[in-house]
């Protein structure tokens, strides 16, 4: 999942985020591979093939109102073959339907079937899926939803370019997928995805994907009725098959949602529908939009914001506004990138001994809100997490300047011969270069030699994520958004010979045949059995390897006017669960 | 000011007096002997009786008395207690901001000022050092662009012809810029170009910054100076002192630097002392905007744009920047325009 708030978070983006979850380097490294056939009911995302609308009612919730949403970033488009950005997935969930989708239950998210009937059939040897398609599903202008028309959507996705920020699992995973080139551009025999009849998709695959389901519930397999593409003009208005539908959208600026009258709250388990409308507001500035919401005059009231909290609000609402904030995981695990390839083992073991966390955190203008310590690489909320620390890293404290010296020293290094580090550092960011200092500072006072090379931050991007560069640690990704829970979509992309070999750089820039085995043995298991062994391999790569030092957790936080009820994170997207919400008039 | 060598300190006053539209003003009720005194001489002493241009004065000095000495007036204030480290305008010390880096210690014998949110840097030697760049990027392109502005304009107005034509075209060319756009772009063009590879640790490409600003500032500073300068020497060269010395065969630098510089002594420092403080704002408005000086280098503007947002919950940051630099400038523009009265014998105070 591609980090949309770069911009917002100043710390993130200065930490060369960006090219962790949004890069498309980091992008073509989802190798998101799978086995086995068994379902697991995960810690977060629990199965339900079942779930029958209407969904459950919140309690005490009352309809009408508009709900507006103030944020930082402006998204580039709303055509649904080009969406992989946390916003547009949450405005999406208002106004289009895919084929399964997630819900928020107790907290916890659910996979439940959306347009379709289950949650997909597999065939005997894992290659052929099919789902059914429920009935009475319209379109915003009441036409039906056909097969054909998810078919094309699926197609449109290969689009190069009217999908060109799209995932690209599609391509690895779906027959004759790697050099389709979608409905106008590509083959038109192509089958990869075929319509037996109106009511029936079926997915033909190149090999196993056991976590197609959660794939399905991307934008991508939203209908398109191929009639009415108007290709890149689609996104001003995409047809509407949830609860909401486009009412106004200004590009770069705001969208506006009404109530769309074909929605049948009858086939949804997912949506609820308390808000008459929505208004989304696009580049708004965080502070000013924050500080409104917080004093919730008028409108403001009614608004929420799903950008990071400024530290300057942090005492507001950690006191009296309480009421108005909410925080939670998200699916981004943040590392200190090292080239393992560059340095030696007792040399990465001294840096993570004197990795200043805290002192970066402060200077990032991170807050305890924007980030929980992590000792691991699997995010706690993924099934089969591990919890263990490893010599005492455990994301937290100011690193420890003594012991780090004196490990440097039984390593053969001291103050006539110091251990050079490299690093690329962005310098058109403020707070990127008050983090330098800092991180500057303190490895220097364990006696690294540091050289920090300074480049503004788009050249940063490109010379961090190509192997081989100048650095010798800090290069691509500096964290990974997992894109459905299951840590196949963690460690195969960012770990190892296969992910190295997408092009891109991974966590160590390091290839052994041991961590290949290791990953290729558990892909093999099924899903059960995957888990708690991802969480074994986890804690193995980091005492044995540690080709990265963890580092944070990002959280998800929501800011929001008095009159809005009943806001939670989705622990997947660290975003609001947007469809609970209702507004108290 | 005052130029022993001018041979004929007489007509520079009375052309002073001439250029006045109302000839009336040069009124016989004028009681103090002005007979042997240079424009310049004449200007001091109105200068010295202005109060407000002496306490102007004062201000600046103390500016740069602080910019002189700002590591003795860091070295004051002793070694922290918690770090046990001298204070420094770079040395960041996490351990007095708390998680959320709000400061743990506000104005105290060891931090006079505070310290910075976040990083815990001491706020007083940041401030002490901040003057540095900015009386230095304002005094030297203030100087800069005077002698640029000065040696166009006395080529184009004395030689005339191509060369003017040439130089007046130019000069129409740069003012015809969008300056502040084209700054935003060009800063960190040039310190890429200056940079060359891709090398350059923080300090480096600080210092490297700190020149390309004074550059850029000079490149688009000396316009106005050259126009103005232009001017006066195309009317200057018809006159009959003028015309006398190259009538009996004074060499041409001689008679630009001996004959016709000294009559324009008042509009170019009138120019210059304008020019400094505009210089000033606009490196903190470039600092401010982001592409003016770059960590680790202390500036007021950089200051003003990080302590802005925390002003409610932390105004001690934000203060003494503001308080500095609108302090300067407005030191150095009154002072500005104490000089122009001083040499504008139209005026009356």
């Amino acid at each position: 999942m591609r980090w949309t708030k770069v911009l917002t978070v100043g710390a993130a983006a200065s930490l060369g985020f960006v090219a962790a979850c949004g890069a498309p380097a980091a992008n073509t490294g989802n190798n998101g591979a799978s086995g086995g056939n068994d379902k697991v009911e995960g810690a977060a995302a629990a199965l339900d093939p079942n779930a029958k609308g209407p969904a459950p009612e919140v309690p005490g919730a009352k309809k009408g109102g508009t709900l507006t949403v103030s944020y930082s970033t402006v998204p580039a488009n709303f055509d649904p073959s080009d969406q992989f950005y946390q916003d547009t997935a949450v405005i999406f969930s208002l106004t289009h339907r895919a084929l399964t989708t997630f819900t928020m239950r107790n907290g916890k998210m659910v996979l439940v079937p959306d347009l379709a009937t289950d949650l997909g059939k597999s065939s005997e040897d894992g290659l052929t899926w099919t789902f059914t398609l429920k009935d009475g599903i319209k379109y915003e202008d009441g036409t039906p939803v056909k097969a054909q028309d998810i078919v094309f959507a699926a197609k449109r996705s290969f689009d190069p370019d009217l999908a060109a920020n799209g995932p690209t699992y599609q391509r690895e995973f779906f027959k004759g997928g790697a050099d389709y080139q979608g409905p106008y551009k590509g083959d038109k025999n192509w089958n990869g995805v075929e319509a037996k009849d109106d009511k029936t998709v079926v997915f033909h695959l190149e090999k196993r994907f056991e976590t197609l389901p959660y794939f399905v519930s991307f934008n991508q397999f939203t209908p398109i009725p191929e009639a009415k593409d108007k290709k890149a003009d689609y996104q001003l208005h995409p047809l509407a098959t949830g609860p909401y539908m486009f009412d106004k959208y200004t590009p770069g600026t705001e969208l506006t949602l009404k109530r769309n009258p074909n929605w049948d709250p009858a086939t949804d388990p997912a949506r609820n529908d308390y808000p008459d409308a929505f208004h989304f507001k696009f580049g708004q500035d965080v502070l000013k939009t924050q500080t409104a919401i917080l004093a919730s005059n008028g409108d403001d009231a009614t608004t929420l914001n799903w950008d990071s909290i400024d530290s300057s609000l942090v005492p507001q609402i950690e006191g009296e506004k309480k009421a108005q904030f909410e925080e939670g995981p998200s699916s981004c695990v943040i590392m200190v990138n090292m080239d393992a390839t560059k340095i030696p083992m007792p040399v990465r073991k001294a840096i993570a001994k004197a990795w200043p966390f805290d002192s970066i955190h402060k200077a990032g203008g991170e807050t305890s809100h924007s980030y929980s310590p992590a000792s691991t690489i699997i995010p706690p909320q993924i099934p089969g997490h591990l919890d263990y620390v490893v010599d005492g890293m455990n994301g937290k404290g100011d690193g420890d300047a003594a012991a780090a010296k004196k490990m440097l020293a039984d390593a053969g290094y001291g103050p006539d011969k110091p251990f050079e580090l490299t690093y690329y550092y962005t310098n058109d960011d403020d707070i990127a270069q008050k983090v330098n200092q800092v991180r500057k500072q303190k490895l220097q006072d364990a006696g690294f030699k540091v050289t920090d090379i300074g480049v503004p931050g788009k050249e940063r991007r490109k010379i961090v994520g190509k192997p081989n560069g100048k650095y010798n640690m800090l290069q691509s990704p500096r964290g990974w958004c997992f894109d459905w829970p299951s840590a196949d979509s963690i460690i195969p992309p960012t770990i190892g010979s296969i992910a190295l070999s997408q092009g891109g750089t991974t966590f160590g820039n390091f290839s052994d045949a041991k961590i290949d085995a290791e990953i290729k043995r558990i892909q093999q298991l099924s899903i059960t059995d995957q888990g708690p062994e991802w969480g074994k391999m986890d804690k193995w790569l980091t005492e044995n390897y540690l080709l990265a030092i963890p580092d944070y957790n990002d959280k998800g936080n929501s800011v929001f006017g008095t009159k809005v009820m009943n806001v939670h994170n989705n622990p997947n997207k660290g975003m609001p669960e947007i469809t609970q919400i209702w507004i108290n008039q | 000011m005052e130029n022993p060598l001018n041979a004929m300190p007489g007509a520079a006053f009375e052309i002073e007096a001439e250029a006045t539209p109302p000839p009336a003003v040069v009124a016989p009720e004028h009681k103090d002997v002005r007979t042997g005194r240079s424009p310049g001489q004449v200007a001091w002493d109105r200068l010295k009786k202005d109060k407000v241009a002496i306490v102007c004065a004062v201000i600046i000095l103390f500016f740069i008395l602080v910019a002189i000495f700002a590591p003795l007036l860091t070295a004051l204030q002793g070694t922290d207690p918690t770090t046990g480290l001298p204070a420094s305008p770079d040395r960041t010390n996490t351990d007095l901001v708390d998680i959320d880096g709000n400061p743990l210690v506000g104005m105290s014998p060891h931090h006079w000022l505070g310290v910075e949110p976040r990083l815990g840097r001491d706020l007083f030697a940041r401030w002490a050092y901040g003057a540095r760049p900015s009386l230095i990027i304002g005094f030297v392109a203030a100087a800069a662009s005077t002698i640029i502005g000065v040696t166009l304009g006395l080529l184009g107005g004395y030689v005339g012809g191509a060369v003017d034509r040439v130089i007046s075209w130019v000069v129409d060319f740069f003012l015809s810029l969008p300056l502040l756009l084209l700054v935003l772009a060009i800063v960190p063009i040039v310190q890429l170009r200056i940079a060359g590879g891709n090398d350059l640790t923080a300090e480096e490409l600080s210092t490297i910054r700190f020149w390309v600003i004074i550059a850029v500032l000079v490149a688009f500073g000396w316009m106005g100076l050259a126009r103005l300068v232009r001017g006066e020497v195309k009317s200057l060269r018809e006159r009959e002192f003028v015309q006398a010395a190259r009538a009996i065969g004074v060499p041409t630098h001689q008679v630009l630097f001996k004959e016709v510089l000294p009559n324009l002594v008042g509009p170019i420092i009138v120019s210059a002392s304008i020019a400094v403080p505009a210089y000033i704002t606009f490196e903190a408005t470039l600092s401010y905007l982001g592409a003016g000086l770059v960590e680790p280098t202390a500036s007021w503007g950089r200051t003003i744009s990080d302590a802005q947002n925390s002003f409610a919950i932390y105004p001690l940051w934000l203060w003494p920047s503001v308080i500095a630099l609108s302090a300067l400038v407005l030191a150095l523009s009154l002072l500005g325009d104490s000089i122009r009265d001083a040499f504008d014998p139209t005026s009356r105070r």
